[in-house]
């Protein structure tokens, strides 16, 4: 939907929203977040290429929403691009912490060979550190604040498309459990 | 603008579930097993029979001394019923035969390494040495980690092969007090893989003033040997076996945790006691999981029970207790009366301590049904005072040796992890190898005591310190009295997270002897370094770990009298 649109629907309310304290916020809860994934790019790398790539487009994507927001860059278009990317990082993020991922590496002991056929320990989920829930906790604060820059309905159908997603979160977490024999 | 009640309420069903699932992982709270073995075919807890490990028979006894042969080799075992699991033994027995050794009479074992030149999923060599934990025994014989012997075919770490396999004879003194002690595999790299697939097993020095006791013997003093495990997705060989080979992992190299809790080789064991008091020998065989122990009743109440002896033997008094922590090659020897609760169960449950990974099962360790008939009432009584030998509990801090400039010398070791690295002050087993065995972190002198100071500054992790050769006592945690099941003559410490403990080290016998975490994993990668008690005039022990006693070729081994 274009800004043009938006006005059209909700005459009330300006697509395109005044440098606020919320915007200010926003700016620098993307950039600390795109910061956490730089950092962790090279780590990544070396573990898993395809992470590494992830990681740099995670950086790449949330500073780049970082320097349009500070260009006042907020219409509907950005703001719902902002809030959909983060919610892609959450969900792989949430996914990684309850099962491995397709095509994640296994893990091989010091000593063993390294040959295909030859790791013992399957992949399994990512342990969860302090660094990564910190990002955790600021990518959805700032998905709650660019919530907030959006006109209302649009807001009303993305909230209800989020609270879906924790719905599916719950329900991916009894799979993998029911899966692994964990619950029966 | 702010968001509407209905849109924050959506928003927090998304944002709650984002954080709440990793969160409730990181709390262990229902842990998705990583294990590709079906949790519903391990066996459930508390439905396989309890069963001690084997005694050792000698394979000579002359007026002095009991001769042992071990055969360290690969064995099938059944750990979960209707799978075969491959496991490396001692005369093939997960764990090994305990050995039974009295106070003043020496105990010689020949260990021959009859292991595979590899083994068979994780590819390494499976040299080993064998360490007898808790004993005062020669430097040569103390199972220092380079200190090897290789299997046949087995190729060394300078590359050479080893074509016939080799053997090492054991000598031990048996002088101190009774203790319970264990051995097990110590070499070089691998002992956490070793160990893990059950290169460990019992041995009990007694002597006349424990014997003397009126502590619960025979049948109802029972050694506990618990552990950990983790299996590989079943599958069926060539011949026919349904197999489930041991999993092992290094979690970036900080341990490795299974979701199997066994006891003497059993998975969460039903034990059958009397209603009576029973003396147990508790040993953390898992190579990196800590426990915090506690015993409840099927009536809901939880059971009280009295520690008696620590690493190093008796306590000067018991001490009754509700739960307690140990780790891995702790022993504490505890007393439960199961005279309040016949016809009931007591389990034997853990509360994790933080940073071990849990799984489904890993509260609970095993069982014990509680009959109605009591067979033998003797022997049933904790005195109030269980030993006059205070040698180590008697140490004061003016005991301290003092140096050269008059002041108590008071040693500190970090334990850290530095580059990716494990160390003890820094230090880690290559650079005692690169010095030729030369780096010592202390030399203290036989006969004198000293104050050493284990300092462990991360949050992240715990490590249990072992220091060979002596028994010290625990004079201060975090600058509080140490905790109650620990006031008896110990060899490892719980270096918790924070930690800084405060030991006095009584240093009786010469030469180098290693210190080092018992995090197995740790230990391998490689968080070893050894000091040096020189002899009372200040000169060196002329035995040497390395080269007094070294390991001999098996085709010497028929002409060898043992």
């Amino acid at each position: 939907m274009s800004s043009e649109a938006s006005l059209a629907v909700l005459p009330q309310r300006s697509a395109r929203i005044t440098r606020s304290n919320t915007v200010d916020i926003a700016i620098l809860m993307a950039a600390a977040a795109g910061l956490a994934h730089l950092f962790s790019t090279p780590t990544h790398w070396r573990w898993w290429q395809a992470s590494g790539v992830f990681f740099a487009a995670i950086a790449a994507a949330q500073l780049g929403l970082a320097v349009a927001l500070y260009f006042n860059r907020t219409s509907t278009k950005v703001v719902l691009a902002g809030i959909w990317s983060n919610v892609v990082v959450v969900s792989v993020y949430v996914a990684s912490r309850l099962v491995a991922l397709p095509g994640q590496p296994g893990v091989t002991a010091h000593g063993a060979p390294t040959a295909a056929g030859r790791s013992f320990l399957p992949a399994a989920p990512e342990g969860v550190g302090t660094f990564d829930m910190f990002s955790l906790v600021v990518e959805l604060g700032l998905i709650v604040l660019l919530l907030t820059l959006l006109p209302v309905r649009t807001r009303s159908r993305v909230t209800s498309a989020l609270m879906y997603c924790g719905i599916g979160f719950c329900a991916f977490a009894a799979w993998s459990l029911m899966s692994n024999g964990a619950i029966r | 603008m702010s968001l509407s009640r209905r849109d924050v309420i959506k928003t927090g069903v998304f944002a709650g579930a984002a954080v709440a699932l990793p969160a409730a992982k990181l709390a262990g709270v229902g842990a998705a097993s990583a294990t590709p073995f079906p949790e519903a075919l391990l066996p459930k807890p508390f439905t396989r029979p309890f069963s001690p490990p084997p005694v050792a028979v000698p394979y000579r006894k002359d007026a002095t001394c009991d001769y042992y042969k071990m055969s360290m080799q690969a064995v099938d075992a059944e750990l979960i019923p209707g799978y075969k699991t491959t496991l490396f033994g001692y005369n093939g027995s997960v764990p090994g035969p305990t050995i039974q050794a009295t106070q003043g009479r020496q105990v010689v074992v020949r260990h021959i390494n009859a292991l595979p030149a590899q083994h068979p999923i994780l590819g390494y060599t499976p040299w080993t040495s064998v360490h007898l934990h808790g004993s005062a025994s020669l430097p040569q014989y103390d199972g220092y980690a380079s200190d090897y012997t290789m299997p046949k075919g087995g190729t060394r770490e300078d590359g050479t092969v080893c074509t016939e396999g080799e053997y090492k004879d054991y000598h031990y003194p048996n002088h101190q007090q009774a203790r319970t002690l264990w051995y097990h595999d110590h070499g070089v790299h691998h002992t956490a893989e070793n160990a893990y697939h059950g290169l460990a097993g019992f041995y009990t020095l007694y002597d006349a003033e424990e014997r003397a006791l009126p502590l619960p013997q025979g049948k109802y003093d029972v050694p506990l040997m618990v552990g950990d495990a983790m299996f590989q997705a079943p599958f069926t060989d060539a011949a026919g076996v349904k197999r489930a080979p041991l999993l092992f992992s290094l979690d970036n190299q900080s341990g490795h945790w299974g979701n199997v809790i066994w006891v003497n080789g059993t998975p969460w064991p039903l034990m059958k006691v009397e209603p009576r008091k029973y003396r147990f020998r508790v040993l953390i065989a898992s190579i990196s999981r800590s426990y915090k122990f506690s015993f409840k009743a099927s009536t809901g109440v939880k059971v009280p029970y009295q520690v008696i002896a620590t690493d190093g033997g008796l306590m000067p008094a018991p001490m009754t207790i509700s739960s307690h922590r140990q780790l891995g090659g702790e022993r504490y020897e505890i007393v439960i009366d199961f005279s309040k609760y016949a016809g009931k169960t007591v389990d034997m449950l853990n509360a994790s301590p933080k940073n071990n990974i849990n799984y489904l099962h890993t509260d609970k360790v095993m069982r014990f049904q509680v009959g109605t008939v009591v067979t033998d009432t003797r022997n049933n009584t904790v005195p109030t005072t269980l030993t006059k030998k205070r040698d180590i509990m008697n140490l004061t801090e003016a005991m301290v040796a003092k140096d050269a400039a008059g002041k108590p010398i008071v040693r500190t070791m970090r334990l850290e992890r530095s580059n990716g690295q494990w160390t003890v002050n820094g230090t880690t087993w290559d650079k005692i190898v690169a010095s030729n065995y030369e780096f010592v972190e202390a030399q203290p002198l036989s006969g004198t005591v000293e104050k050493w100071i284990i300092q462990n500054n991360s949050g992240g992790w715990f490590h249990p310190l072992h220091i060979h050769l002596v028994d010290f006592k625990v004079l201060r945690r975090n600058g509080q009295p140490p905790m109650a099941h620990e006031r008896g003559p110990k060899d490892v410490v719980y270096a918790g997270e924070n930690e800084s403990i405060e030991l006095l080290v009584k240093f009786d016998g010469a030469g180098k002897y290693m210190v080092h975490c018992h995090n197995l994993v740790h230990e391998d990668h490689d968080m070893m370094t050894q000091f040096e008690v020189l002899e009372p005039d200040g000169t060196k022990c002329l035995d040497d770990p390395m080269t007094s006693a070294v390991a001999k070729d098996m085709s010497l081994e028929a002409l060898d009298v043992l």
